[in-house]
């Protein structure tokens, strides 16, 4: 049982690379090997729409697959593909398909992940490993960020999806070391296998009617809408004020957070447990509101630095609250992954939305007015858990198993 | 290895003929590929019949250079991004250099284009870095090159002596 956890803790730490070249670095190598703007915008394009409408499929497909760890398995192999895809062949077809098939396979693993953790642990036990997987999660993307900013810098770009690719190996051999028997417990196997089918035809609508997960969705998409832009804003800011130091400036802008994750993922999983999800999430949710009016009140590159570091608070608790939660209102519909494929599409749309919104208002009001609409968002997304969003942990603990 | 040994001794002669048949036959190919330049002329290979009558120049490739992708250094050899578009002017004449500035893997970069003036192509040395008559410090806070913006003016950065387009209407910052 702990060979299958520890198991999970490196799963969680290599598939964080998955995501480091595949977004905003994808132009940067576009732009060396000789794209034009207009090509590469029409990429990135691609993949943020596949991003979206791979969320529910994939979250679906997770559901009605019997192995979690075949769907895992196939996801890792689908991503080492593209990223070898993007580094050999970087014509337009090929990179708009790498793009595709890295967002289907995306919306693949991080259900595959959850559907895998809810299958290891005893439902008491869920929130403190979810703490623990977004732990090893945020480790990981701060040693990718790092390893790959250094990779980029000193051998070359294509460099970096080749090391993508090889980094899909360990993430398959952590996969192989969770053994099949811990999955399939008695107590966890109706979650864990619904090969069972949804029992009654109209079970995925009734959960997806929850009164419940709309408003988590609401809150989710807002807090996207508030965060996603805050930290591309923030690193153009610093760009514009630092000197020849900017790159390891905004380099610490992205690991700093990551840092913060990993140290009270864990805290935040145990004390959703012990004192419930609502005040953990207010907690989580408020601090978007005061980084967005910080961000908008200093613009010293060393504290903006600083003023980041809020983003991992945010950070951690969305990570461990949002599968804890969707857990929480699925656990027994054998819908789970679908739902989180529905809190995925919610999320997107957010993220999406925030650049094109901020970047509009930053370009015609300035860095500052930017920040404080966002942290407007962000004090709705707030207010909106404090108003409407139920507590969702169960009654007791044992009885929901 | 082991089961050509215990095969009668056809089979081995069988695989001997075949190898040596594939070997000589990558041989002659790789050769007559090796031939294909000199012997196919330009002149042969794309004939005026085949052109219409336009003619047709060579050119040795150190001569010419695509700039799309191509790295920016400053004269004291900072690095400045790289050539994402190039603008002309009315003429048809370059006039401006778009580089993509500064940022993390692909985060915070900011694209500001330059004057064509503050270029310098002599790719003696660095063959495939473009050498640039600014500095980091000039150029980190000039106003970000907008392609969407068709209603505002383009903020170019240029040097001091060619001081007209280096203020430009504060973009709204």
């Amino acid at each position: 049982m702990s060979r299958s956890l520890r198991g999970l803790d490196w799963l969680n730490f290599f598939v964080a690379n998955f995501q480091t070249g595949f977004g905003p670095f994808l132009s940067v190598y576009l732009t060396g090997v000789g794209w034009t703007q207009g090509a590469i915008g029409a990429a990135l394009s691609a993949g943020t729409i596949a991003g979206m409408v791979s969320q529910v499929p994939g979250g679906a497909w997770v559901d009605a697959v019997r192995s979690k760890r075949a769907a895992a398995a196939a996801a890792i192999v689908a991503i080492m593909a593209s990223a070898l895809l993007i580094a050999l062949w970087p014509a337009l077809l090929p990179i708009v398909l790498a793009e595709v098939l890295h967002a289907f396979a995306s919306s693949v693993l991080g259900p595959a992940i959850a559907a895998l953790t809810l299958a290891l642990v005893a439902p008491s036990a869920f929130g403190e490993r979810l703490g623990r997987n977004a732990r090893y999660l945020a480790l990981g993307n701060a040693f990718a960020a790092g390893l790959m900013g250094t990779i980029g810098w000193y051998l070359s770009e294509r460099a970096v999806f080749f090391l993508t690719a090889a980094l899909g190996l360990p993430a398959l051999a952590a996969l192989e070391t969770i053994r099949k028997e811990d999955l399939a417990r008695p107590e966890i196997h109706r979650v864990a296998a619904p090969a069972v089918k949804p029992r009654d035809d109209g079970g995925l609508w009734r959960v997806l009617k929850d009164r419940r997960l709309l408003v988590f969705c609401a809150c989710a998409s807002l807090f996207q809408l508030a965060n996603a832009a805050m930290l591309p804003i923030a690193a153009g800011m610093v760009t514009k004020r630092a000197g020849s130091e900017a790159s390891l400036l905004i380099a610490a802008c992205i690991v700093g957070p990551q840092i913060v994750t990993a140290l009270i993922s864990p805290w935040a999983g145990r004390a959703a447990d012990g004192w419930g999800r609502r005040p953990i999430l207010l907690l989580g949710f408020s601090a978007l509101p005061i980084r967005g009016v910080l961000l908008a009140g200093f613009t010293d590159p060393y504290l903006i630095i600083l003023i980041q570091l809020f983003d991992g608070l945010g950070a951690a608790v969305f990570g461990v609250l949002l599968p804890l939660i969707i857990a929480d209102l699925t656990r027994d519909s054998g819908h789970y992954t679908t739902c989180l494929g529905v809190v995925g599409l919610a999320i997107g749309g957010g993220a999406t939305l925030s650049t094109t919104v901020a970047g509009f208002m930053a370009d015609h009001f300035g860095g500052a007015a930017a920040f404080l609409g966002l942290a407007a968002v962000g004090f709705c997304a707030t207010a909106l858990v404090w108003a409407l969003m139920p507590e969702t942990r169960p009654t007791t603990n044992t009885a929901s198993a | 290895m082991l089961r050509i040994r215990n095969s009668s001794l056809k089979s081995l002669r069988l695989w001997f003929v075949g190898t040596c048949t594939v070997i000589s036959v990558v041989t002659v190919l790789s050769m007559a590929l090796a031939q294909a330049p000199p012997t196919a002329r330009p002149e042969e290979a794309a004939g005026a019949s085949a052109l219409n009558g336009a003619s047709l120049d060579y050119f040795p490739r150190d001569h010419l250079f695509r700039i799309l992708g191509r790295d920016v250094l400053s004269a004291k050899g900072e690095d400045m991004g790289r050539i994402v578009d190039v603008l002309f002017d009315e003429k048809g004449a370059p006039h401006a250099a778009v580089i993509d500035f500064g940022g993390f893997l692909g985060v915070g970069n900011r694209k500001i284009a330059v004057s064509w003036s503050a270029l310098r192509f002599d790719l003696g040395e660095k063959k495939n870095a473009i050498a640039l008559d600014l500095g980091r410090e000039q150029l980190k806070a000039a106003p970000e090159f907008k392609p969407t913006e068709s209603d505002k003016p383009i903020p170019v950065v240029a040097q001091p002596q060619s001081s007209p387009s280096e203020t430009t209407p504060d973009s709204g910052r």
